[in-house]
């Protein structure tokens, strides 16, 4: 009774520590060492019969070279690096009034670093009521040693077009996406190596027809409802035994399939074989008892969970307070799935995004917020200012949210999964730059100029690659090894996949892809 | 008149030979393509069976509840919802099987390929689907659907009589519009015994689950 009540008072004391630490900004740069047991990857919780390969438990990362993980955000509709880390202030333009420039006081700054962050407060978004209360400078606070921005030039203004560039390069490497080209190198033997719960462009799969076969990203639609498909009969009301079910399939895998006719005329076709190689990894999934954990819901009178025999993951309500508005924010669903695909051993990419439905937080009913606008960033076409303010604030708290528990979950020796992380804002395009003269709030079209932001202790952090002329609000280039600025260059999408890939340590020999040793953190 | 049925002769023969010919390079073609693969299925495969082809699709979502609806007779909206209240094909299970998700997701493609959890959200169909049939034919067995006029114990064991055959010949005729063959019979018989040495307690009830599970999650009823 003793040893439970420490226990308990310990697991208090835990979380109270990590929700301080977690949303304290600028305090909480370091990871307390007293909280490695608490949130824990792949160690606990296998279950004895569990083979080591797909998920890699302590000892299994410890023999094996450690892998590297990439996590995609689809900033759906054109997030402007103009209006977030290269803000420019009014008072550094020639042409403050009909550029978008910002108020000396909306504009922070971290010194040395060449980056900024935008904070501000409006009434409504447009036409739509509703206010808006931005702030990316603690974002920036706490995380610019990680933060690298880098200027880039697409080559499409077209939203599904550009989101697949942002992932393919332009198909600077046979047309294989970022994601499938880490799930190539560090996915194998996974069972989820590559996650995609985005949309549009930003969901569909490269074209590269020599990419292994398990590299290819497993689309989910839904978050909430994945662990489901994780499972053939847990939460069925009225299944049978394990061990009957398992008589049933044996006897489909051994006798009925061969006898039939079907079987013997169509045994040759690949989709068929890849349905039977699938099949028969159906029952890893089950052993792990991921239906359970990867849901991180409460059992509750609109989700009956315990009626129908189908539990949560061991750290459920933590997960919950980190991410409260699960269920209700389908960014907070995927930000948390992907935080325990790959924290559980199951991935190492995962891909996911705003997406353009709008959601509205309502948790107070009479002052309720919109999250996510019409289309998302891209009602900039309605509600510039406001929409990039808005849609950034809610990017960032999202990531902020992600990156506390990878800093706060070991990968392996005492290392935690985000020292091993990536994160891309991948967006299509950037915005004009211009606006009526004097305008607060003002309209913008599209724009190819713009600028990308990854966050990660392996990329070259706290500086910006490239910059921004004050006068026309345009971004230019960088030296690719050196990374000095070049007002005359312009950065190509396959540079930026590049750089991405080789921080990551991918292996992209042959490819012809360019040396971006401006983008590693050991540069 | 000779000269002509001579030539009718010599015709008949020439075509024999080359098929006779023809017919032995396609078998060591067969053989050839037996001994190359590493496929397990492919070398258990009589050649002659063979699809040259083999052009197949997955069922997806719909088709799948669809199908089950109508060889099972059960309300399609109602045989497989998860927790109760999510419906499997149009929801919960659209995109793992094949579907896409537009007004949801902004998803406008269809996956080009199965998904690894495919068989598994395919199985969870069916084995919802199974519950539910098993289930009403358990009760009621003189209206049964597909488990007519079993007869059982006491103890819930199946009493051994035509009947089960015929309710094996049912659940092939609804599903494939076909009959078992008797490999296929002697295997769901031999599931029962299985089952009862397993677990004797509701024996005829879970063999009648997993009879039509076995039977509609094999890759007959998968592709089409």
């Amino acid at each position: 009774m003793a040893n439970s009540s420490k226990k308990q008072s310990s697991v208090a004391l835990n979380r109270r520590r990590l929700l301080q630490q977690a949303f304290g900004f600028g305090a909480s740069g370091l990871i307390a060492p007293s909280l490695w047991p608490f949130l824990s990857g792949c160690k606990p919780s296998l279950p004895a019969s569990t083979p080591t390969a797909p998920l890699a438990s302590g000892s299994a990362f410890a023999s094996a070279q450690p892998r590297k993980f990439l996590f995609v955000f689809g900033a759906t509709g054109g997030a402007s690096i103009n209006d977030s880390f290269l803000a420019v202030r009014q008072s550094e333009s020639r042409n403050a009034s009909t550029l978008n420039t910002f108020p000396d006081a909306m504009v922070r700054s971290i010194d040395g670093t060449g980056l900024r962050a935008v904070d501000l407060a409006m009434d409504e978004i447009g036409p739509l009521p509703f206010p808006v209360e931005a702030s990316q400078s603690k974002f920036l606070a706490k995380y610019y040693q990680d933060m690298m921005v880098t200027t880039l030039t697409g080559s499409s203004v077209s939203h599904p077009v550009a989101q697949k560039r942002s992932l393919t390069g332009n198909d600077a490497w046979n047309g294989r996406t970022l994601q499938e080209a880490v799930a190539a190198q560090y996915g194998e033997g996974l069972l989820l190596p590559n996650v995609n719960m985005s949309s549009l462009g930003y969901a569909e799969a490269g074209t590269d027809g020599s990419l292994p076969a398990f590299a290819g990203a497993q689309p989910v639609a839904d978050p909430a409802f994945f662990p489901f498909s994780l499972h053939g009969y847990k939460g069925i009301p009225g299944v049978p035994d394990k061990k009957l079910i398992e008589l049933a399939r044996n006897l489909r895998r051994d006798r009925l399939e061969p006898a039939s006719a079907f079987q013997k005329a169509f045994a040759a076709s690949p989709r068929v074989q890849q349905w039977l190689a699938q099949r028969a990894q159906q029952t890893k999934f089950e052993e792990l008892n991921l239906i359970d954990r990867l849901n991180a819901f409460e059992s509750s009178k609109d989700l009956p969970l315990e009626d129908y025999g189908i539990g949560s993951h061991e750290h459920a309500g933590i997960l919950r307070e980190v991410f409260p508005k699960l269920g209700a924010d389908p960014l907070h669903n995927q930000a948390l799935l992907a935080y325990l695909l790959v924290t559980q051993g199951l991935s190492c990419t995962v891909t996911m995004g705003m997406g353009m439905n709008v959601v509205i937080d309502g948790d107070d009913p009479d002052n309720p917020l919109l999250s996510n606008t019409p289309t998302a960033f891209d009602y900039s076409h309605n509600a510039h200012r406001a929409t990039q303010a808005n849609l950034w604030h809610r990017t960032l708290d999202t990531l902020d949210r992600l990156i506390t528990l990878l800093k706060r979950t070991e990968y392996r020796r005492g290392e935690s999964f985000w020292d091993h992380s990536m994160i891309y804002i991948a967006t299509e395009f950037g915005r004009d730059k211009t606006r009526q003269k004097g305008q607060i709030e003002f309209t913008s079209g599209h724009h190819t100029n713009n600028g990308v932001l990854i966050i990660s202790p392996m990329s070259n952090g706290g500086r910006v690659l490239g910059g921004v002329d004050p006068d026309t609000l345009l971004t230019y280039g960088f030296d690719p090894k050196s990374g000095e600025p070049d007002a005359g260059r312009e950065m190509t999408e396959a540079e930026i996949y590049a750089g991405i890939l080789q921080s990551l340590g991918v292996d992209t020999s042959g490819s012809g892809l360019p040396d971006i040793r401006a983008m590693r953190r050991q540069a | 008149m000779y000269l002509k049925s001579q030539l009718h002769h010599i015709k008949w023969i020439i075509l024999i030979v080359v098929s006779l010919v023809a017919g032995a390079c396609h078998k060591t073609q067969d053989q050839q393509i037996q001994e190359g693969s590493e496929s397990v299925a492919l070398n258990a495969v009589p050649g002659k069976d063979r699809s040259p082809k083999s052009l197949v699709k997955q069922k997806r979502a719909q088709l799948l509840r669809n199908s089950l609806a109508k060889i099972l007779n059960l309300d399609p909206d109602g045989q497989c919802l998860e927790l109760g209240r999510l419906p499997c094909a149009n929801l919960v299970h659209r995109v793992s099987l094949g579907g896409m998700n537009a007004y949801g997701n902004a998803q406008y493609e269809k996956p080009k390929e199965s998904a690894i959890t495919s068989p598994i959200s395919f199985d969870r169909m069916v084995m919802s689907a199974c519950t539910q049939r098993a289930n009403l034919d358990f009760i009621n067995p003189a209206s049964a659907l597909i488990f007519k006029d079993l007869s059982f114990s006491i103890d819930g064991r199946l009493v051994r009589d035509e009947a089960i055959t015929q309710s094996i010949e049912r659940l092939y005729q609804r599903a494939f519009l076909r009959e078992p063959s008797q490999t296929e019979i002697s295997a769901l018989l031999d599931l029962y015994v299985s089952i009862y040495e397993t677990e004797p307690q509701g024996a005829a009830r879970n063999w009648m689950l997993l009879s039509c599970y076995s039977v509609l999650s094999t890759t007959e009823f998968v592709f089409y």
